[in-house]
């Protein structure tokens, strides 16, 4: 319920009459005050005017149409014709007429017409036609204008169509005063500087008996309700409330009933303070007691809904009912209605937090609960009263018994704050005069005392009606926005030179992204909240971080209590399964080839229920489905397959600078059984201290190390759960733990010697591991052998049923030039070494 | 003698104008200065010449077999450049088809503007810190002048893992964290880019979760002014060289005075069009002077030093930068999108 402010009757309090509505919002916008748009009533009205209806004539060829004669004084002094459906004319009355080109809103464009044969000059408006979205249902007829609007006038101004409503956009230190009319003058005014008038409050009491010995108020609960008051009112005429006051009560977004409930509208939006008319007769003993609601007690509230109460609601009750919920809501039983013929006005003040509370657990908000929770001023109370008393009296609603009936917890006094203008300008960095600081604080309407230059400090005393002021940084902040930000000097922080840098983690993440990139993958960045299911039907392993029933407790991850949707309901524990999602998303939009990674982080519960908070470490995924390369005019494409992976995995590490981490037989159920590793560092090196969990079968390096992560082919029933097509790739690891199997990168002289190059190809049994036949030579190969690649394999004929073919090329070198019989040594020792190890043969 | 060497070398010219590959040229060579060649016959018979006419014929002889070598050599090269130029003509390709392809990947726009953001503040001297985005009902609200039932934490409806413990709202809670770590040390010149999450529902412009730039800089004498410079900077930086600053007064309960911070618009210089919706500026986020209990809670004291912090949406930056127009494109991760950075 935002509040909006009529630029016609803001007029009233402040002068502003000079400054645009653009401008006046701009300035209050800047000044604190946030304007969030301008709204001009007039949505297209042009050239309706106002006309006296001559006569009325039943229409020859319709029953429900009439045809009127209108005066609108136009220059040829001749009346309208006008065919009109209303029912509410009389001969005489002045009515908006929309002559023949005039404009409504929304570009309607009116012209002269035949309406069943007769011809019509015109046509005559309702308000609705005249302004959308104000209804004034109860009379569906033509506006019918007082009797003294000048024939022939423009109606835009007539009926303040040429005003412009400000919808504010209040910030929670201004919604308390800036919930009013008043409250908006008061900062027009102080921030234009100009002055602010008050309304003037005269009530004619005429009533016989005091309001004192009408009405008793008694409050249990003055923590939540400092302040009561009531007024009472007797002999109320309930009628229609005037022209005036309904457009002023529709320009603040509330529409028109009657003038009781209009007037305590009217002074709500005018004075900030909402006021409740209670039917006086149905207040058994007259007497009003506040207090925290019964268990059980239940209230029907006036828009017919039976409320279960509790003991932290505050009702206003008699001593045998609940007559309404304390500022959120009036109960029926005590509705003023056609029959009432005494009121009793009361105006509260009631605690903020209470009422917040207490409209929230009902889920029940009212313009009245939205202004008690932002805090009231409490001695704005009476005021208020004052005013509808006011307003009723003069309206002719009722007669005004004299006084009011009050009670008051204490009395509540403005504070006093000191303030050191030395503090203002170094904190600013302004160099304001104590003069000029006293200025601005008059110009709100707080009062100083000891102000004089050169004083090290001076007082100023704050209304009670501005709670958002109770310390020095907020008279600071007072003086910078009357100052104007936009006049704070911009300068840039002296003082030491500091060097910058970020975490080394943070260093790794960058350059970890750039090799992946440089591979060709796209980033992707992944919500971390997820489907309690999504994790289930990953398959993917449970954090080590948890015991396997306390993982088991939240198999989904970690439950938020208050999730928007089961989507984001839970914290996730792996990349994984957004990776899956994304990949699937785009293999719906028939993006089938895919290089994907994300490094974000996880969230592992340390124990569960949760007592601490969670480890959150840095993962690095990997997905890939598809052609990596694709066919060209000149290249074959390229198939992502597990080498694919395995080769990313081995690129990155290279590119990062670490030791390649080693491969462990694995068993996953997300992967391919027979396609899938665990991610180990190699043993004794830096990144051996897993989880607690960690399990041996799943490729630990020792009994309870856990791996880094792992890698595979995703298993076909993930696979085809994610609707995945062909033979789809995942990686995931623990980024923190990999990095740290950084080694520096050492430099060795390039050799002044030449090397020798030498192919070996042999024939091994198809189960040997290629990696057991590399180690093996390298480690025979000795000081010379520098370098060690297998550039091919072979399975089929000539190769022997059962074997494949390796073939490797090896680079020797050594501090001098080698001869050909020491290489042919060193060849030879190898190829006995994998004969004994492997049954390895040279292949003929 | 005389005449046999102007035959031969006369016809060995011609022989070699006539020839028409420089592998047949190679045979002339052969046949008029190999070892059994023309002009080493007529040589052979030098003995049966004058003593006294052999200096000269030698000449003679000397100058023919180099005149011929000369052609031989002009000719071979003429013929091997025409053979080259002839070969080269006839390996034309296709300028216009595709070059090769190759694998390029892409960083996710939004890890490009937060790459950018951090290499600026480290230029300004400011380390890049982080904190747990699952944080604790002190560190997010307490700590930041946020009691239990201040109506702020309406307006930053939270998720809540227990009563305690909640997915933080906001990236302040690691200014409290860090004031904690460094106190009484001077100066604090940090920033800090993560997660948070909001329970907002969710349109172009906003979702439950978004990045967060927070800054923080503490030190005796820091003003407005300084706030205001700093920021400018960094709007500079991002945006380009003539965008301008503007502060508007606002409310949050860890700052005081508090602004909302715009940028003039860099498409239209703050005259106002389509990109910031007519009015000129484009919202950044929150920053202002940091609430003196705040510095209390973080160990410093108020009467003594005074800091700016701020904290903006770097989805929106992200947007502001590249023109994207709906923020739910970020979080798509469409190949399509991706593949555009």
């Amino acid at each position: 319920m935002p509040m909006l402010v009529s630029y016609q009757w803001l007029k009233e309090f402040v002068p502003v009459g000079d400054v645009a509505p653009d401008e006046l919002a701009r300035r209050l916008t800047m000044g604190g005050v946030t304007v969030e748009k301008v709204i001009p009533v007039n949505q297209g009205v042009r050239g309706v005017v106002v006309g006296e209806v001559k006569a009325i004539e039943k229409h020859p060829q319709a029953d429900r149409l009439l045809v009127t004669t209108v005066d609108v004084a136009a220059a040829d002094g001749r009346p309208l014709t006008v065919v009109t459906g209303a029912s509410n004319l009389t001969v005489g009355c002045r009515v908006p007429v929309a002559v023949h080109g005039s404009r409504l809103p929304g570009g309607r464009k009116i012209e002269r017409s035949k309406l069943r044969g007769v011809a019509s000059g015109g046509m005559l408006c309702a308000w609705t036609e005249l302004i959308e979205g104000e209804g004034h249902d109860e009379d569906e007829g033509i506006l019918i204008l007082s009797d003294d609007a000048p024939l022939g006038a423009d109606v835009v101004p007539l009926l303040g169509l040429d005003d412009h409503v400000l919808e504010l956009d209040l910030t929670i230190n201004y919604a308390s005063h800036c919930q009013s009319m008043i409250g908006v003058a008061r900062e027009a005014a102080a921030i234009l500087d100009r002055p602010y008038q008050a309304p003037r409050v005269y009530v004619n009491e005429e009533g016989i008996k005091r309001a004192v010995d009408l009405v008793k108020i008694e409050v249990s609960d003055p923590d939540l309700c400092p302040a009561y008051a009531a007024r009472v009112i007797s002999d109320i005429r309930l009628g229609p409330s005037p022209e005036w006051l309904r457009r002023r009560l529709e320009r603040a977004g509330i529409r028109p009933i009657n003038n009781i409930v209009d007037v305590t509208n009217y002074v709500m939006v005018e004075y900030g303070q909402p006021l409740h008319a209670f039917d006086y007769d149905q207040v058994a003993d007259h007497r009003v007691i506040v207090r925290r609601a019964r268990p059980g007690e239940k209230l029907v509230t006036l828009d017919g809904v039976e409320r279960g109460l509790d003991p932290d609601m505050l009702c206003i009750t008699d001593p045998e009912k609940v007559l309404g919920l304390a500022g959120v809501m009036g109960g029926l039983n005590s509705e003023v209605t056609a029959t009432t013929r005494n009121i009793l006005l009361e105006s509260a003040n009631f605690s903020g937090q209470s009422i917040r509370r207490t409209s929230r657990a009902l889920g029940l908000r009212s313009e009245a609960s939205a202004r008690f929770e932002k805090g009231l001023d409490p001695n704005g109370n009476v005021p208020a009263a004052d005013r509808a008393a006011m307003l009723i009296e003069e309206l002719k609603a009722g007669v005004v018994a004299p006084g009011v009936a009050e009670f008051r917890a204490r009395p509540f006094l403005p504070v006093t704050i000191r303030l050191r203008p030395e503090r203002v300008n170094s904190l600013l960095g302004t160099k304001l005069s104590v003069v000029d600081m006293a200025r601005y604080f008059r110009r709100l309407g707080f009062e100083t005392d000891g102000v004089a230059e050169g004083r090290k400090h001076f007082t100023v005393t704050v209304p009670t009606r501005r709670p958002d002021v109770s310390e020095e940084t907020d008279l600071i902040e007072e003086v910078a926005r009357l100052y104007g930000y936009d006049e704070i000097t911009t300068t840039l922080p002296q003082g030491a030179i500091t060097h910058g840098g970020q975490p080394v983690l943070e260093e790794w993440r960058v350059r970890a992204r750039r090799v992946l990139a440089g591979a060709g993958l796209n980033e992707i960045l992944t919500d971390s909240r997820q489907t309690p299911f999504a994790h289930g039907a990953s398959r993917w392993p449970a954090p080590p971080t948890l015991s396997p029933e306390q993982a088991a407790a939240i198999p989904g991850g970690i439950p938020i209590a208050n999730p928007m949707t089961v989507e984001e309901s839970v914290l996730r524990s792996s990349l994984v399964p957004k990776m899956l999602e994304v990949m699937a998303y785009n293999v719906n939009r028939r993006q089938t080839d895919l290089g994907l990674f994300e490094i974000n982080r996880v969230y592992w519960a340390k124990q569960w229920p949760l007592t601490e908070l969670l480890e959150e470490p840095l993962m690095l995924c990997v997905g890939a489905v598809g052609k990596y390369a694709p066919k060209t005019w000149n290249r074959p494409e390229e198939e992502a397959d597990f080498f694919y992976l395995k080769g990313l995995l081995e690129r990155l590490a290279d590119g990062l600078g670490l030791r390649p981490p080693r491969l462990a037989p694995s068993n996953l159920e997300t992967l391919h059984p027979a396609r899938q590793a665990a991610i180990v560092a190699e043993a004794g090196e830096g990144a051996a201290n897993g989880g607690p969990s960690g399990d041996g079968a799943n490729g630990g390096a020792g009994a309870d190390e856990q791996p880094l992560g792992w890698l595979g082919e995703l298993h076909p029933q993930v696979a085809k759960a994610y609707e995945l097509p062909g033979r789809p790739l995942i990686l995931e690891l623990n980024f923190e733990r990999f990095v740290t199997l950084s080694k520096p990168r050492t430099y060795r002289a390039l050799p002044p010697f030449p090397q020798v190059e030498r192919d070996l190809a042999l024939v091994v049994g198809e189960d040997v591991p290629a990696e057991q036949v590399t180690a093996a030579i390298s480690e025979t190969g000795g000081e010379l052998l520098r370098s060690v690649r297998l550039f091919d394999r072979y399975a089929g004929a000539p190769v022997p049923e059962g074997h494949v073919s390796l073939a490797y090329s090896l680079v020797y070198q050594a501090d001098r030039t080698l001869t050909d019989a020491e290489v042919n040594a060193v060849h030879e020792r190898i190829l006995a070494a994998l004969a004994k190890r492997f049954g390895a043969k040279l292949r003929g | 003698m005389r005449e046999e060497l102007k035959r031969v070398k006369d016809e060995a010219m011609r022989a070699i104008e006539a020839t028409p590959t420089a592998a047949a040229l190679q045979e002339l060579r052969v046949k008029y200065l190999g070892k059994k060649g023309a002009l080493t016959g007529i040589l052979r018979g030098m003995g049966a010449v004058p003593a006294d006419e052999r200096p000269a014929l030698g000449q003679l002889a000397n100058d023919t077999r180099d005149a011929i070598e000369a052609r031989l050599a002009d000719r071979t090269a003429a013929l091997e450049t025409a053979e080259l130029d002839a070969r080269l003509r006839a390996e034309k390709v296709d300028l216009t088809l595709p070059g090769t392809w190759l694998p390029r990947g892409t960083e996710h726009p939004m890890s490009q503007v937060i790459e950018e953001i951090k290499a600026m503040f480290v230029g300004l001297g400011f380390q890049v810190v982080d904190g747990p985005e699952v944080e604790t009902d002190y560190y997010n609200f307490e700590a930041l002048n946020i009691p239990k039932d201040h109506p702020a934490r309406d307006t930053q409806d939270s998720f809540f893992i227990t009563p305690e413990i909640l997915l933080r709202t906001q990236t302040s809670p690691v200014q409290v964290r860090t004031m904690e770590k460094l106190a009484p040390r001077l100066p604090v010149r940090i920033i800090t880019i993560g997660k948070v999450y909001r329970r907002d529902e969710v349109d172009p412009t906003h979702g439950s979760v978004f990045y967060q730039l927070e800054g923080l800089v503490i030190d005796r004498d820091i003003t407005m002014g300084d706030l205001k410079g700093t920021l400018t900077i960094m709007a500079r930086s991002l945006f380009g060289e003539n965008v301008r600053i503007r502060l508007r007064p606002s409310y949050f309960p860890f700052t005081e005075p508090s602004a909302e911070t715009d940028t003039s618009c860099p498409v239209c210089d703050g005259a106002g069009c389509r990109v910031c919706k007519g009015s000129g500026w484009i919202e950044l986020g929150g920053s202002g002077m940091v609430h003196p209990r705040v510095l209390v809670a973080g160990g410093y004291d108020p009467e003594v030093v005074s800091g700016f912090a701020w904290g903006f949406g770097v989805e929106r930056m992200t947007m502001r930068k590249y023109g994207i127009e709906d923020l739910r494109h970020l979080y798509s991760n469409d190949v399509r999108f991706l593949r555009q950075f």
